[in-house]
């Protein structure tokens, strides 16, 4: 009973820890084969999870709201995180554009505003799909208006791939920075237990 | 020249005076390269005896404007227009990130620290009140801080 009450206690000091920064995978989920491309002729395939911690965003350039500020917070959360863990444990982040059509000749210059090592993709509707659908993720890109203008649904949690390529948790808004450090250093931590077991 | 001037100045008395929304803290943030819209936040706040219904935006330098709400629904990000915002006497109104926001679109040209972005809010009953936000980076405007103010 004391302990609940002080758990209760605790919430109710600082109101931040009450917000669920991530969520753990019961089981880890292996990546598809999958291949993106940007305007620099960089790729990015199922290869490049390996031997990485890697952060991925679906999003749009044309949203001016819930992505820069995703990427802003995921970038001064990576920086967090940096202080927290080994230089090579640093997640990668990579930011994959679902609007493919309108995009395409921007999408790194957008990720790397947000920070100069963010990578940003797009590709073609068949590989987007594919890793929408294997990170269990969601997007449709909604009917234009009459200007020819489109919303972009999609998901908001980031999928966090470990470096045996499986996809291992999500984050969840609002990302706040120093939360989702914790959660990702947390999450390091038993995945290296799991590995030495 | 003469007429002009005399219309100006009949016409300020009529946009302005009606509606006086007290508009704080209003920023549009730095936009990365490629991104073709852009938002702007405040905090409005209604000092008046009757309610204030906020029916469309134009802004200046850019096509467009559309007063917005982000929601996030099952993990699903998604974007809506809004028909109204209606401020109650008393009421302050928020417009923030993930939340109500007004929705420039096509801009005119890139944004730099420092500019200011003209907006004019127009009321249910045909009148407009002027805006006037501050473009900084994004971080900053967001944690540039809403909290010091009491409601
Ligand atoms: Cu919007």
């Amino acid at each position: 009973m004391t302990r609940v009450l002080t758990l209760i206690l605790a919430l109710l000091t600082s109101p931040a820890l009450a917000q669920v920064q991530g969520v753990l995978l019961d089981e880890p989920i292996d990546m598809p084969s999958f291949s993106f491309t940007n305007e620099t002729g960089a790729e990015f395939s199922d290869t490049d999870l390996n031997d990485a911690w890697t952060l991925i965003m679906f999003g749009f350039l044309s949203c001016p709201d819930v992505c820069p500020f995703t990427l802003g917070n995921l970038e001064a959360a990576v920086t967090e995180t940096s202080m927290r863990v080994r230089p090579d444990n640093v997640p990668k982040v990579v930011f994959v554009s679902v609007d493919p059509d309108r995009d395409a000749e921007w999408v790194t210059d957008y990720a790397k505003y947000f920070h100069p090592d963010f990578e940003g993709f797009t590709g073609e509707r068949e590989q987007i799909d594919t890793l929408i659908e294997a990170t269990d993720s969601f997007y449709r890109l909604m009917r234009p208006d009459s200007t020819g203008y489109y919303e972009v649904q999609h998901s908001s949690s980031v999928s966090v791939i470990a470096p045996d390529g499986t996809l291992r948790a999500k984050l969840q808004p609002p990302f706040d920075p120093g939360l989702t450090a914790e959660f990702l250093a947390r999450l390091q931590i038993s995945y290296r237990k799991e590995l030495t077991q | 020249m003469k007429y002009l001037a005399a219309l100006a100045l009949l016409a300020l008395p009529t946009t302005g005076f009606a509606h006086d929304l007290a508009v704080r803290d209003a920023y549009v943030p730095l936009a990365a390269p490629g991104a073709t819209v852009h938002a702007a936040y405040m905090m409005l706040t209604n000092p008046s005896a009757e309610p204030e219904q906020i029916v469309s935006v134009s802004a200046q330098g850019y096509a467009m404007a559309h007063i917005h709400k982000s929601e996030v629904v099952n993990d699903v990000a998604t974007m809506s227009m809004v028909e109204m915002i209606e401020i109650s006497p008393g009421q302050t109104v928020m417009l923030e990130q993930g939340g109500l926001h007004i929705m420039l679109m096509k801009p005119e040209a890139a944004l730099a620290e420092g500019d200011t972005v003209v907006m004019t809010l127009e009321f249910a009953d045909g009148t407009t009140q002027l805006v006037e936000a501050m473009v900084m980076p994004l971080m900053k405007g967001m944690h540039g801080d809403h909290s010091g103010h009491g409601s």
